[in-house]
């Protein structure tokens, strides 16, 4: 039998879980958002054209160079995401193997 | 010339229109270990191919992405590395045919490590319809 208690924390008004006597606080949504939202550091080496026009574009756009590469990614995926003809052969080749597929997540 | 899936590819299947998937259905979904995996399309060893051919390419692809497994639910990183696998096959102009049952064996099997790149890269060959 599983049994869980679940309290309540004052202090945050956050609910917590005790299971299998493991104490776990459950997230809100905003925490998860918060998650998200995570950042992570990195290196990024361009070639030196590449880095003179990035600032040049991030000068007339008036944002950081790291917010214009994050913008150029999203935009990257979300192109690929939009794309018509990529999307019609995503589907066609899901319907044609839609019973080998079914099987996968059956 | 090999037509590779690059992240961006990835990340339009796993959120594709023709994918049933949600955020919330997702879990963790690691970019950086789906990067890793795809790479191995374009694995080299002294200037040449790892993987010669396209149907050795997409074993790797797939085991790769079976193995590493980007999504954390099990379940829909399967059905993504098998559909990212008829992507790949599908724009070199390769048609994957893989038999209902003999796909989720073939699955369960790489995923516990009994099939290897090679034996996996024959049963693909033998079910693709190529040019």
């Amino acid at each position: 039998m599983i049994l869980a208690i679940v309290a309540w924390q004052y202090s945050h008004a956050t609910p917590i879980v005790w299971y299998r006597g493991i104490r776990r606080t459950v997230k809100t949504l905003e925490e998860m958002k918060a998650n998200i939202m995570d950042m992570k550091n990195m290196t990024l080496r361009l070639p030196l054209e590449q880095a003179e026009a990035l600032e040049l574009v991030a000068t007339v756009d008036g944002k950081p160079m790291s917010e214009e590469i994050r913008e150029a990614l999203m935009a990257h995926v979300d192109q690929r995401r939009k794309d018509p003809e990529f999307q019609d052969r995503l589907k066609r080749v899901m319907s044609e193997n839609a019973s080998a597929l079914k099987r996968l997540t059956s | 010339m090999t037509v590779h899936i690059d992240v961006a590819d990835w990340v339009a299947i796993v959120f594709g229109s023709a994918s049933s998937l949600t955020v919330a259905d997702l879990g963790a979904m690691r970019t950086d270990v789906a990067v890793a995996a795809l790479s191995v399309t374009r694995a080299t060893v002294a200037g040449s191919d790892l993987y010669p051919d396209d149907h050795m390419k997409a074993a790797a692809l797939l085991s790769e992405l079976l193995i590493r497994a980007p999504l954390s639910i099990d379940v829909f990183n399967r059905e993504i590395a098998a559909v990212t696998t008829l992507m790949f096959l599908d724009q070199n102009g390769h048609a994957w045919r893989p038999s209902p049952t003999h796909l989720p064996y073939w699955i369960s099997e790489t995923c516990r490590g009994r099939l290897g790149v090679h034996s996996l890269a024959q049963a693909i060959a033998d079910e693709c319809v190529c040019p």
